[in-house]
């Protein structure tokens, strides 16, 4: 609970700036893009990265990847975010596979949070109001940037133990992802979403077993980054 | 308990910053470690409590190597860092909430925290509303209301007034006839000349023994 209380706390306190931005990148782009998209639930999923189309204008695709960006950024900070000036207060009352579970959860609450509210103000500007592909649309939303997150972070870890390995890695993540042809945006996931679950269990217990062998680096790495 | 420093060495890149310590610390005795800012002796604490491997070496915690273990050293309270708190909730909720960590203590063990770093009647204030001393000796409360077998302290009286220092320094003196173990480190001698058992000076990658300092 000190671990995702603080973790809370601390992120709308000191990135209170950056998620005013992030509201009004989406409110602004919402208002600016009624004139690409008449239909209402186009308009929704495209403000919301939920989806984009071969014939999309360069700047949907920029929202795309913004909202990429918006979960790494959330990702990486709370991940980090105990390394200042906390360590020896947690890590000497808690396994680091328990603190990693821990900010595991901190870093779903906030990205759903965020998300939510997001989805309020699109609903709102778009006047897309049908309630249960919203709700449908947010779960997979979450579903599917929790497994981004994870897949960035284990990439990290990786990138600590062995570069060569974290590259390889990457290459073999982009070869499953091509031949099966897995979908990496939330229109082309509503039926796919237990096989999403199922692979958020898997990365989370490799991330968990690396994290456990790791975590010296990881200390190492880290503090001095904070330093 | 007794924690052994065996032929540790760190270096960062290939920059040394500790070469070949070899200290013991033994249950019931107060550890001084002095030297300038930038010594190592904030790196080799952070060693002992598992957050840096050394290069070279091993510490062992009753003949046990935590970190081949893969765990962090039992029964350890530390003081490193600034003190970093939940700063909406008080000095008491704080506390209260790292405590639910382990679940070892009740309210009783954290007001008896808070009445031996003098901070009873601030316990309710908010920790934004803190002052720079009341962060420390919070952070000193945190150390010490599980009722650890080691306790290491780094610059433990910043920002601390004279009388609760005294206090401290009192309180240290009780835990070690207890039979813990106290590692204070410190860039000011006189900090803890007073209390120590045994005094260490890192400077130039070297830890020295002090003999006949009192």
């Amino acid at each position: 609970m000190f671990i995702m209380k603080k973790d809370l706390s601390k992120f709308f306190k000191k990135n209170y700036k950056i998620i005013l931005f992030i509201l009004s990148v989406i409110t602004i782009f919402c208002i600016y893009a009624k004139k690409n998209y008449s239909d209402v639930k186009e308009l929704f999923m495209i403000t919301l990265g939920l989806t984009v189309y071969p014939n999309s204008f360069p700047i949907d695709y920029i929202i795309f990847v913004f909202h990429i960006g918006i979960n790494l950024y959330i990702t990486l900070y709370i991940f980090y975010s105990l390394f200042k000036n906390d360590i020896e207060t947690i890590f000497l009352r808690l396994p680091i596979t328990t603190w990693f579970l821990y900010k595991e959860i901190s870093i779903m609450i906030i990205l759903f949070i965020i998300k939510l509210v997001l989805y309020f103000i699109t609903s709102l500007i778009s006047q897309y109001k049908s309630i249960g592909n919203i709700i449908k649309f947010l779960l997979i939303d979450n579903l599917l940037t929790f497994n981004i997150g994870l897949l960035a972070l284990l990439l990290l870890m990786l990138l600590y133990k062995n570069k060569i390995l974290s590259i390889i890695s990457l290459i073999i993540i982009i070869a499953i992802i091509t031949i099966f042809k897995i979908p990496l945006i939330v229109s082309g996931c509503m039926n796919l979403w237990i096989y999403f679950i199922f692979i958020y269990i898997l990365i989370f217990l490799l991330l968990t077993k690396l994290i456990k062998n790791q975590y010296i680096t990881l200390f190492e790495r880290s503090i001095k980054k904070c330093e | 308990m007794r924690i052994d420093v065996k032929n540790v060495t760190k270096a960062f890149k290939q920059i040394t910053i500790l070469e070949n310590i070899n200290m013991t610390f033994e249950s019931g005795k107060i550890y001084g470690l002095i030297g300038r800012n930038g010594s190592g002796k904030s790196v080799f604490l952070k060693m002992l409590c598992g957050f840096y491997s050394p290069t070279n070496g091993e510490i062992l915690f009753d003949n046990i190597n935590c970190i081949k273990q893969q765990i962090f050293p039992p029964n350890t309270r530390a003081l490193i860092e600034k003190p970093d708190f939940i700063s909406d909730l008080s000095g008491y909720e704080n506390l209260e909430l790292l405590a639910k960590i382990q679940n070892k203590i009740g309210r009783d063990e954290i007001i008896e925290a808070l009445k031996k770093v003098n901070l009873l009647e601030d316990m309710d204030k908010k920790f934004s509303k803190y002052s720079l001393g009341m962060k420390q000796k919070l952070g000193i409360a945190q150390v010490l209301m599980e009722n650890p077998e080691v306790m290491i302290l780094d610059e433990p009286f910043n920002g601390i007034e004279d009388d609760t220092v005294d206090f401290l320094r009192d309180l240290l003196i009780k835990e070690k006839k207890n039979g813990k173990i106290i590692i204070l480190a410190t860039h000011i001698k006189d900090d803890v000349l007073k209390i120590v058992d045994e005094l260490y000076k890192f400077d130039k990658k070297n830890v020295t023994k002090l003999e006949n300092f009192k």
